[in-house]
């Protein structure tokens, strides 16, 4: 895999840059709850009986 | 001894939906999930084509044990092959990938990200790491992945790094 790294300049990042980034984590955090909150659910069971099977 | 070569990733399930969720469970029956979730709608105002871009996102679904997750090699194979299943289901798009800052740690999950993505073997993608600064002093870590044949690489790379650079006046 090519790998490019920019380098981080000092100060704060442009404020669209910010916005950009506070987006993803919103979107990170409501994912990760969302993980959460669905392994109480009898769907998650359902995964996970799946995966058993498959693991056999 | 580098055995690489004989670990097997784990078995996943892909059951879709809004965020792609595929799920795997581990020998210690702890139960991951990973989502793509569509996010292209956050680069409209950086490109002037729509592109398919997704939010990766892995988080533990299931613990039993009560203990955090122990370090398993066989995770990095597995999330290399999710990530493979997933690229060949849509190649024009785009994956991005941001450290959670919320504690600090961010800098420790960008190491165990870049560790899971080791295995992602192959001369056809390229990840572009980036750091933005937040006003309040937080840092983000952003990750983007981007198959080397897209047709806008060239323009979503640049735009990527681009705002990664820019400092308002």
């Amino acid at each position: 895999m090519l790998e490019i790294t920019v380098h981080p300049h000092n100060g704060p990042s442009s404020k669209r840059a910010i916005a950009f980034a506070r987006q993803l984590m919103k979107n990170k955090k409501e994912m990760i709850e969302e993980s959460k909150r669905n392994s109480k659910k009898p769907e998650f069971q359902e995964i996970l009986k799946k995966l058993r099977e498959l693991n056999g | 001894m580098d055995n690489r070569n004989s670990i097997e990733p784990y078995k996943t399930l892909f059951s879709g939906g809004r965020d792609n969720l595929s799920s795997f469970e581990t020998s210690n029956s702890i139960v991951y999930e990973v989502k793509f979730k569509s996010t292209s709608y956050i680069f409209d105002n950086y490109l002037d084509f729509p592109i398919d871009a997704f939010e990766f996102t892995i988080s533990v679904a299931y613990n039993p044990t009560d203990k955090n997750p122990p370090l398993d090699p066989k995770i990095p194979f597995t999330i290399a092959s999710i990530f493979t299943d997933f690229f060949q289901r849509i190649p024009e798009q785009v994956v991005v990938y941001i450290c959670d800052s919320s504690d600090a740690r961010q800098s420790a999950r960008k190491r165990k990200f870049d560790q899971w993505i080791e295995f992602f073997k192959g001369t056809e993608f390229t990840k572009v790491n980036s750091t933005i600064n937040d006003i309040d002093g937080r840092v983000y870590h952003n990750t983007l992945i981007i198959r080397r044949n897209n047709l806008h690489y060239k323009e979503i790379t640049e735009a990527f790094i681009r705002l990664a650079e820019e400092q308002d006046k």
